[in-house]
């Protein structure tokens, strides 16, 4: 929350900104703009009044200045009554044509004065005459005393504009003055046909005007909108129509009453000088230059208005708004992601103090290294488990540092940084690190590489030390190996016969039906000889159980010492009782094995004089051979040998019965 | 209750028709004598006097000729004119209902008025001499156009049939013409050619006098009532006798500045007898 108002606080910081030189931007653009007008219209006004004056001076120069015009304002200064009309009726008839022609252009007056100031001819007005005019034009008494032209803007008893006024001499003696005077609205015509979109209003002081109007032409101006104290041109006269001035419109007569109001309005016609104002409204921006016109002794008078529409102006307030908007947006942006990246980095930095707080407490040895295997990050296990400080690992090469090398190593770099390369995960169960003092020791790691921007920029590991791990899985082993050993002679001690060495019964019960199977599946003959030692009872009895004991042991060494195939298999049956069994053997050869053992035990000699009939002891051998099928059994080969010896016990004993089966026979 | 607010409905409407009457426009239109800034200067006082009295709008209407100005009254362009003799009794000769309002004193508080022949510089036996000297008239329907000038003519044995002449349009141009020496004489009106003296215009011959100018109804566009308030008001006005009204009238027009008083018809039949004997170049309206 607190984000997002410092958020919103620095949007409207940047905005006022931006506000500010936007505003200020199109300020310098529009004054620059509005000063542009301003000098083309003071250059088209300069111009304008320079060229009344040369055209009144001209007149003044070329024709009223002619010996007989002189002559003639000399006869109606110098006579009385009727001879005075005569003379000012000559002198109109004279210059009636001249002032016809030019007035017809830009000359709105021409007018002689006495020299008392009084009025002597009007061109425009020639029924009045005689009436003082010392009151009301201060350039005529200015010239007349003075005897010098006079130049400038004169409001009057009937027109107001601007006046040029020469004195007149005949023979150097002062006979009076003339005037040529040029309308305002003939200077707006003249205006108006250099810009015809403009429009051109005047704004004559009131004190300096209303007073000079003869009654009936006060009606020709009304009180401006404006101000108070100006007047303006009454529109709806034939005088302001005769000049060109069009009523106005409507807009523009909204226009002023909109105006009329404001202050910089009101300030700048109070400071009586140059200024403008700009008016928008309902998409249509208007520039009104106030221009002053300062009367003949300097002073402000009157104001002309030009009035124009600015479609520069409007397309350059346009162009600020939309700058402003654009600005607003981009700043919006700006400031969005500002919070964004803000909160990004105040994420990245709790991730960091999580992973920080991770690392350090991991228990793990962790270290980052870039894809040139130079450390970027060691975290504090890493350091303690290679006895380094921070200031020594960061930067160095891992695998050059505490890798410990080996014959891989050296042939092809660093096992860990090929792997990671190859964008796989790298472990290993045990590899070497070295210790900074104590030299190496072996470690469990896992190796992950970093990708940044798609590519693999390095890579992180993570170890740990096993030396103590080591330590518990060689004792571990030692202690297996062990068991494993004493199973085995347990497992040897349980399929062996302890007095004899030779297997004993149990082994004969599972290996005999192993042999069975075997036989069966492979449709070969298999032979079971039991072995029984003649006389045994009498040789304990003889001899003790102890050398009956030796006896039993001599026994199975002549019957495993004959039984010369790996596969024969000697066996304790049970008391002084043995079997073999022979795999794979025919009854003849099993016969001749039955006898090589008979006479083995014959040839060991081994006394026994309880033996009614060697003295030795022997032993009978009972056989049999048969090929397993379906419908016999283990027991049938066991019943059948066990019946064989019987019979060589009945017979002599010292001998071998044998007998088979009808395929093995 | 059903009666109070049919009542009620009928002072209304009878409001709403009042103010509706308010607003009537009134047009006005002076006869062109002078140039038509004079004539504003002369006619607008009198414009906002009307204007007071009626409580309704009332506009200047002008024209560039006498011609004009009747067609536009036969019209019903216009509702109410400032008129010279001739003129009325060519309008009337067409359509007698027009309402004569009043007919205004000149200077001399009476109500009638003169033409003169005026000149500069030419003497009379010009008129007879082997120089035919050329003759300013102000309008083909101006009393002092060819009707009087003519009469003043026949003083000295001349005649507008074999002088050549012409029409300026204007009193004012007459006299201005005689000064540029356009034109020998001129026949104007005469309280006109006395502006002129100060240029040394001199007045060769005066007319007897004249039946005034009057201001003239159009009773089809302007109704009774109006005209009647409109005479009761100018008759009223006294600027000689009432110190008040001459303020009212200070400003106003030399031919209508001094009042009125009434008018009828028959005050202009002399002009009728003259136009009988007379034939004017220009036809019928």
């Amino acid at each position: 929350m607190k984000l997002y108002l410092k958020g919103c606080a620095l949007f409207i910081i940047i905005m006022l900104f931006l506000g500010v030189l936007i505003w200020n931007r199109y300020e310098a653009l529009s004054s620059q703009h509005i000063k542009m007008r301003e000098a083309a219209f003071h250059s088209a006004y300069a111009s304008i009044s320079h060229s009344f004056r040369l055209v009144s001076k001209t007149i003044y120069d070329e024709v009223l200045q002619q010996p007989e015009v002189i002559k003639l304002v000399h006869n109606v200064v110098n006579s009385e009554g009727a001879q005075r009309d005569y003379a000012r009726g000559l002198l109109y008839r004279t210059l009636s044509p001249l002032y016809e022609r030019t007035s017809q252009h830009s000359v709105q007056q021409l007018h002689f004065h006495f020299p008392n100031n009084h009025s002597m001819l009007r061109f425009h007005l020639p029924q009045k005459s005689d009436d003082d005019l010392s009151c009301y034009r201060p350039s005529v008494a200015r010239v007349n005393e003075q005897h010098c032209e006079v130049h400038g803007y004169e409001s009057g008893r009937i027109v107001v504009g601007f006046r040029h006024v020469y004195p007149l001499f005949y023979q150097q003696e002062h006979i009076g003055s003339v005037e040529i005077s040029n309308a305002f609205q003939q200077l707006r015509y003249e205006l108006s046909s250099y810009a015809p979109d403009y429009s051109f209003e005047f704004m004559a002081l009131k004190t300096d005007l209303w007073m000079k109007l003869i009654p009936g032409q006060q009606g020709l101006y009304v009180e401006s909108p404006l101000h108070d104290d100006y007047l303006c041109e009454n529109p709806h006269t034939s005088l302001y129509r005769q000049f060109g001035g069009a009523e106005p419109e409507a807009d523009q007569t909204e226009l002023m009453h909109r105006i009329s109001t404001r202050a910089d309005l009101q300030a700048g016609i109070e400071s009586s000088s140059d200024f403008s104002i700009v008016d928008s409204s309902e998409g249509e921006v208007v520039c009104i230059l106030f221009h002053s016109i300062k009367n003949i002794d300097g002073e402000h008078a009157a104001y002309i208005l030009s009035i124009h529409p600015e479609p520069y102006l409007f397309s350059l307030r346009l162009n600020a708004v939309l700058q402003f908007f654009v600005s607003m947006i981009f700043t919006f942006v700006v400031v969005v992601f500002w919070i964004k990246n803000i909160k990004q980095r105040a994420e990245k930095e709790n991730d960091a103090l999580f992973m920080e707080t991770v690392t350090n407490h991991i228990g793990e040895g962790l270290y980052t290294t870039d894809k040139e295997g130079q450390i970027t990050f060691f975290n504090p296990e890493a350091l303690r488990l290679l006895g380094y400080d921070s200031s020594e690992v960061v930067g160095q090469n891992a695998h050059e540092l505490f890798h410990a090398y080996d014959d891989q190593h050296q042939q092809e770099g660093c096992v860990i940084l090929n792997t990671i390369m190859n964008d796989v995960t790298y472990q290993q169960k045990q590899a070497i690190f070295v210790h900074k003092h104590r030299g190496e020791f072996p470690v469990e790691l896992t190796c992950t590489p970093i990708r940044r921007m798609g590519e693999i920029s390095g890579c992180i590991t993570l170890f740990h030390d096993i030396t103590e791990r080591c330590k518990q899985e060689k004792a571990l082993n030692e202690t297996q190996t062990a068991l494993r050993e004493a199973n085995l002679s347990l497992q040897k001690l349980s399929r062996i016969d302890g007095l004899t060495g030779v297997a004993n019964r149990r082994e004969f019960d599972h290996l005999i039906v192993k042999r069975w199977k075997m036989a069966s599946r492979n449709q070969q003959p298999l032979v079971l000889l039991m072995l029984d030692i003649d006389y045994f009872k009498v040789y304990n009895d003889t001899y003790g159980h102890v050398q009956g004991d030796e006896c039993l042991r001599r026994v199975a060494t002549v019957i495993a010492e004959n039984c010369l195939r790996p596969d024969d298999f000697v066996a304790r049956y049970g008391g002084e009782e043995f079997a073999v069994l022979l795999s794979n053997t025919s009854a003849n050869d099993s016969i001749q094995v039955a006898k090589r053992i008979c006479k083995a035990m014959l040839d060991e000699q081994i006394e026994h004089k309880g033996s009614l009939k060697y003295e030795v002891v022997t032993i009978s051998v009972g056989g049999y051979c048969t090929y397993p099928s379906d419908g016999k059994s283990v027991e049938d080969l066991i019943l059948r040998a066990d019946e064989q010896l019987y019979r060589a016990k009945k017979l002599d004993r010292n001998c071998v019965c044998f007998a088979c089966d009808e395929k093995s026979n | 209750m059903r009666k109070k607010s049919v009542l009620l409905f009928l002072i209304a409407f009878h409001v709403f028709l009042l103010s509706v009457a308010n607003a009537q426009l009134i047009r006005f239109a002076p006869l062109p004598m002078v140039a038509e800034g004079e004539m504003e200067k002369n006619f607008q006082p009198f414009r906002y006097y009307l204007s007071t009295i009626t409580g309704a709008e009332v506009e200047m209407v002008h024209f560039q000729s006498y011609r004009n100005l009747l067609v536009g009254l036969i019209d019903d362009q216009i509702d109410l004119a400032f008129l010279g003799p001739l003129p009325y009794v060519i309008l009337t000769q067409q359509d007698p209902s027009y309402v004569p309002v009043v007919r205004f004193n000149n200077r001399d508080g009476c109500a009638t008025y003169t033409c003169s022949l005026v000149s500069f510089d030419s003497n009379e036996s010009r008129l007879n001499g082997n120089v035919l000297p050329l003759i300013a008239l102000t309008e083909s329907m101006s009393t002092c156009g060819y009707l009087a000038t003519e009469q003043l003519l026949q003083r000295y044995h001349a005649s507008l049939d074999d002088l050549p002449y012409y029409y300026t349009g204007k009193h004012s141009e007459c006299a201005l013409d005689v000064l540029r020496d356009n034109a020998q004489f001129a026949g104007m009106k005469t309280s006109l050619a006395y502006q002129y003296q100060n240029l040394g215009l001199r007045i060769v011959a005066t007319s007897d006098p004249f039946p005034g100018f009057l201001l003239l109804a159009n009773p089809r566009t302007l109704d009774a009532e109006t005209i009647c308030k409109i005479r009761t008001s100018l008759l009223a006005l006294k600027p000689y006798n009432f110190s008040g009204d001459d303020t009212v009238t200070a400003n106003w027009g030399e031919m209508i500045r001094y009042g009125a008083i009434s008018v009828q018809s028959s005050d202009y039949d002399v002009i009728r007898e003259m136009l009988d004997m007379s034939t004017l170049p220009q036809g019928d309206l």
